[in-house]
Protein backbone atom coordinates (compact mmCIF):
# COMPACT_ATOMS: atom_id res chain seq x y z
CA UNK A 1 0.00 0.00 0.00
CA UNK A 2 2.88 2.35 1.14
CA UNK A 3 4.61 1.34 -2.25
CA UNK A 4 1.50 2.23 -4.27
CA UNK A 5 1.17 5.12 -2.76
CA UNK A 6 4.90 6.28 -3.49
CA UNK A 7 4.00 5.68 -7.08
CA UNK A 8 0.82 7.29 -6.82
CA UNK A 9 2.63 10.37 -5.53
CA UNK A 10 5.80 10.58 -8.02
CA UNK A 11 5.11 13.44 -9.29
CA UNK A 12 5.07 15.57 -5.78
CA UNK A 13 8.51 14.36 -5.23
CA UNK A 14 10.61 17.38 -5.40
CA UNK A 15 14.31 15.47 -5.48
CA UNK A 16 15.17 18.36 -2.78
CA UNK A 17 15.48 15.62 0.42
CA UNK A 18 16.89 12.34 0.04
CA UNK A 19 14.17 9.55 -1.39
CA UNK A 20 14.51 7.80 1.92
CA UNK A 21 12.94 10.50 3.82
CA UNK A 22 10.32 10.94 1.33
CA UNK A 23 9.48 7.50 1.51
CA UNK A 24 9.16 7.37 4.99
CA UNK A 25 7.13 10.43 5.63
CA UNK A 26 4.85 8.83 2.79
CA UNK A 27 5.17 5.63 4.96
CA UNK A 28 4.19 7.14 8.28
CA UNK A 29 1.31 9.30 7.01
CA UNK A 30 -0.32 6.26 5.64
CA UNK A 31 0.30 4.47 8.33
CA UNK A 32 -1.36 6.56 10.79
CA UNK A 33 -4.07 7.15 8.95
CA UNK A 34 -4.87 3.50 8.76
CA UNK A 35 -4.79 3.67 12.52
CA UNK A 36 -6.67 6.74 12.55
CA UNK A 37 -9.28 4.50 10.37
CA UNK A 38 -9.59 1.96 12.69
CA UNK A 39 -12.30 1.63 15.69
CA UNK A 40 -11.26 3.04 19.15
CA UNK A 41 -10.37 -0.40 21.28
CA UNK A 42 -12.40 -1.03 24.46
CA UNK A 43 -10.38 -0.47 27.78
CA UNK A 44 -7.89 -3.41 28.45
CA UNK A 45 -8.81 -5.51 31.26
CA UNK A 46 -6.72 -7.46 33.54
CA UNK A 47 -9.28 -10.66 32.62
CA UNK A 48 -8.19 -10.15 28.99
CA UNK A 49 -4.52 -10.59 29.73
CA UNK A 50 -2.99 -13.78 29.23
CA UNK A 51 -1.09 -15.77 32.03
CA UNK A 52 2.11 -14.49 31.03
CA UNK A 53 0.87 -10.47 30.60
CA UNK A 54 -0.40 -11.06 34.36
CA UNK A 55 2.87 -12.28 35.55
CA UNK A 56 4.91 -9.18 33.66
CA UNK A 57 2.12 -7.22 35.47
CA UNK A 58 2.73 -8.48 39.15
CA UNK A 59 6.69 -8.30 38.84
CA UNK A 60 6.75 -5.08 37.64
CA UNK A 61 4.26 -4.15 40.40
CA UNK A 62 6.62 -6.25 43.39
CA UNK A 63 9.93 -5.98 41.95
CA UNK A 64 12.26 -3.22 40.89
CA UNK A 65 14.58 -5.63 39.08
CA UNK A 66 14.78 -5.62 35.17
CA UNK A 67 12.15 -8.13 33.78
CA UNK A 68 13.85 -11.80 33.11
CA UNK A 69 14.26 -12.65 29.60
CA UNK A 70 11.83 -15.19 29.60
CA UNK A 71 9.13 -12.51 29.88
CA UNK A 72 9.96 -10.88 27.09
CA UNK A 73 7.63 -12.12 25.08
CA UNK A 74 4.89 -11.28 27.23
CA UNK A 75 6.17 -7.82 27.95
CA UNK A 76 6.03 -7.15 25.07
CA UNK A 77 2.66 -8.14 23.91
CA UNK A 78 1.71 -6.53 27.11
CA UNK A 79 3.03 -3.05 25.34
CA UNK A 80 1.27 -4.08 22.28
CA UNK A 81 -1.97 -3.88 24.36
CA UNK A 82 -0.77 -1.20 26.28
CA UNK A 83 -0.49 1.20 22.68
CA UNK A 84 -3.62 0.05 21.22
CA UNK A 85 -5.15 2.40 23.27
CA UNK A 86 -3.29 5.64 22.69
CA UNK A 87 -3.80 8.20 19.80
CA UNK A 88 -1.85 6.85 16.82
CA UNK A 89 0.75 9.73 16.87
CA UNK A 90 1.43 8.73 20.58
CA UNK A 91 1.61 4.57 19.90
CA UNK A 92 4.40 5.26 16.76
CA UNK A 93 6.13 8.27 19.28
CA UNK A 94 6.53 4.69 22.01
CA UNK A 95 7.31 2.81 19.27
CA UNK A 96 10.00 4.61 17.00
CA UNK A 97 11.92 6.01 20.76
CA UNK A 98 11.66 3.12 23.37
CA UNK A 99 11.17 -0.13 20.96
CA UNK A 100 13.11 0.90 18.32
CA UNK A 101 15.00 2.62 19.86
CA UNK A 102 15.81 5.40 17.14
CA UNK A 103 17.50 8.83 18.62
CA UNK A 104 14.99 11.60 19.17
CA UNK A 105 16.90 13.66 15.54
CA UNK A 106 16.33 10.40 13.53
CA UNK A 107 12.19 10.23 14.44
CA UNK A 108 12.49 14.05 13.57
CA UNK A 109 13.82 12.85 9.90
CA UNK A 110 11.30 10.27 9.70
CA UNK A 111 8.14 11.90 10.81
CA UNK A 112 8.82 15.43 10.33
CA UNK A 113 8.09 16.30 13.71
CA UNK A 114 10.18 18.51 16.24
CA UNK A 115 12.11 17.22 19.01
CA UNK A 116 9.70 19.03 21.22
CA UNK A 117 6.91 17.91 19.71
CA UNK A 118 8.62 13.93 20.17
CA UNK A 119 9.38 14.54 23.43
CA UNK A 120 5.54 15.85 24.43
CA UNK A 121 3.96 12.82 22.56
CA UNK A 122 6.20 10.56 23.83
CA UNK A 123 5.57 12.20 27.68
CA UNK A 124 1.49 11.67 27.02
CA UNK A 125 2.10 8.47 25.79
CA UNK A 126 3.95 7.14 28.67
CA UNK A 127 1.30 9.03 31.53
CA UNK A 128 -1.36 7.27 29.52
CA UNK A 129 0.32 3.61 29.39
CA UNK A 130 1.31 4.09 33.19
CA UNK A 131 -2.26 4.86 34.27
CA UNK A 132 -3.73 2.02 32.00
CA UNK A 133 -1.62 -0.27 33.85
CA UNK A 134 -2.13 0.93 37.29
CA UNK A 135 -6.27 0.62 36.47
CA UNK A 136 -4.88 -3.25 35.12
CA UNK A 137 -4.21 -3.52 38.89
CA UNK A 138 -6.71 -2.32 40.49
CA UNK A 139 -9.81 -3.96 38.59
CA UNK A 140 -8.97 -7.75 38.31
CA UNK B 1 9.88 12.25 38.18
CA UNK B 2 10.36 9.02 35.80
CA UNK B 3 7.92 6.34 36.21
CA UNK B 4 10.70 3.00 36.35
CA UNK B 5 7.64 0.19 35.84
CA UNK B 6 7.07 1.81 32.25
CA UNK B 7 10.59 1.91 31.46
CA UNK B 8 11.36 -1.63 32.62
CA UNK B 9 8.52 -2.69 30.33
CA UNK B 10 10.06 -0.64 27.61
CA UNK B 11 13.04 -2.06 28.04
CA UNK B 12 12.05 -5.96 28.27
CA UNK B 13 9.73 -5.85 25.31
CA UNK B 14 12.33 -3.81 23.23
CA UNK B 15 14.18 -6.79 23.31
CA UNK B 16 12.00 -8.59 21.34
CA UNK B 17 12.95 -7.81 18.00
CA UNK B 18 10.17 -7.41 14.59
CA UNK B 19 12.07 -8.81 11.72
CA UNK B 20 10.32 -6.47 9.45
CA UNK B 21 12.16 -5.58 6.38
CA UNK B 22 13.82 -1.98 7.07
CA UNK B 23 14.97 -1.84 3.73
CA UNK B 24 13.10 -0.73 0.25
CA UNK B 25 12.59 -4.31 -2.17
CA UNK B 26 15.25 -4.73 -4.71
CA UNK B 27 15.67 -2.23 -6.84
CA UNK B 28 12.78 0.10 -5.62
CA UNK B 29 14.70 3.18 -5.70
CA UNK B 30 15.81 2.64 -9.56
CA UNK B 31 12.87 2.82 -10.73
CA UNK B 32 11.36 5.30 -8.86
CA UNK B 33 14.04 7.70 -9.37
CA UNK B 34 13.92 6.60 -13.27
CA UNK B 35 9.87 7.34 -13.43
CA UNK B 36 10.40 10.62 -11.13
CA UNK B 37 13.01 11.74 -13.97
CA UNK B 38 10.88 10.75 -16.93
CA UNK B 39 7.77 12.59 -15.17
CA UNK B 40 9.88 16.01 -15.26
CA UNK B 41 8.42 18.54 -17.20
CA UNK B 42 10.59 19.77 -20.09
CA UNK B 43 12.08 23.14 -20.68
CA UNK B 44 9.79 25.49 -22.43
CA UNK B 45 10.73 26.59 -25.65
CA UNK B 46 12.12 30.24 -24.74
CA UNK B 47 14.09 28.75 -22.29
CA UNK B 48 15.43 25.95 -24.52
CA UNK B 49 15.95 28.66 -26.91
CA UNK B 50 17.79 30.71 -24.71
CA UNK B 51 20.24 28.23 -23.90
CA UNK B 52 20.75 27.07 -27.13
CA UNK B 53 21.85 31.01 -28.13
CA UNK B 54 23.99 31.07 -25.00
CA UNK B 55 25.89 27.89 -25.77
CA UNK B 56 26.31 29.06 -29.40
CA UNK B 57 27.45 32.77 -28.41
CA UNK B 58 29.75 30.74 -26.24
CA UNK B 59 31.23 28.59 -29.00
CA UNK B 60 31.71 31.51 -31.59
CA UNK B 61 33.51 33.90 -28.82
CA UNK B 62 35.70 30.72 -28.32
CA UNK B 63 36.58 30.33 -31.85
CA UNK B 64 36.92 33.99 -32.69
CA UNK B 65 39.32 34.18 -29.66
CA UNK B 66 41.79 31.50 -31.01
CA UNK B 67 41.53 32.54 -34.35
CA UNK B 68 42.39 36.20 -33.39
CA UNK B 69 45.41 34.86 -30.95
CA UNK B 70 46.61 32.82 -34.08
CA UNK B 71 46.17 35.65 -36.69
CA UNK B 72 48.08 38.26 -34.31
CA UNK B 73 50.99 35.47 -33.64
CA UNK B 74 51.33 34.75 -37.68
CA UNK B 75 51.65 38.43 -38.41
CA UNK B 76 54.23 39.36 -35.41
CA UNK B 77 56.32 36.63 -37.13
CA UNK B 78 56.15 37.98 -40.34
CA UNK B 79 56.78 41.03 -39.40
CA UNK B 80 60.25 40.32 -37.83
CA UNK B 81 60.80 37.83 -41.11
CA UNK B 82 60.55 41.01 -43.38
CA UNK B 83 62.30 43.06 -40.64
CA UNK B 84 65.27 40.69 -41.24
CA UNK B 85 65.36 41.07 -44.85
CA UNK B 86 65.22 44.30 -44.84
CA UNK B 87 68.12 44.25 -42.84
CA UNK B 88 70.08 41.99 -44.86
CA UNK B 89 69.63 44.58 -47.90
CA UNK B 90 70.24 47.48 -46.45
CA UNK B 91 73.81 46.06 -44.84
CA UNK B 92 74.20 44.47 -48.39
CA UNK B 93 73.73 48.09 -50.11
CA UNK B 94 75.57 49.59 -48.10
CA UNK B 95 78.96 47.08 -48.79
CA UNK B 96 78.31 47.63 -52.25
CA UNK B 97 78.57 51.70 -52.46
CA UNK B 98 81.42 51.44 -49.65
CA UNK B 99 83.36 49.75 -52.03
Amino acid sequence: MIFIKVFQKLSQFSGKVPLEHWVSRIAVNTCLNQIESERVRPELRHADLTEEERAVVENLATSSEELAPDQRLASRQLVEHLLAALKPVERLAIDLLYLQGRSVDEIRKITGWSAALIKVRAFRARQKMKDQLARIKEKP
Amino acid sequence: MKDHKIDRLLRSAAQVREEAPSSMPFGFDTRVIALWHAALPTANGVASLVRRVALLSMAVIVISTIAAVREANQSREIGESFANEFAIADTAIQDEFSQ
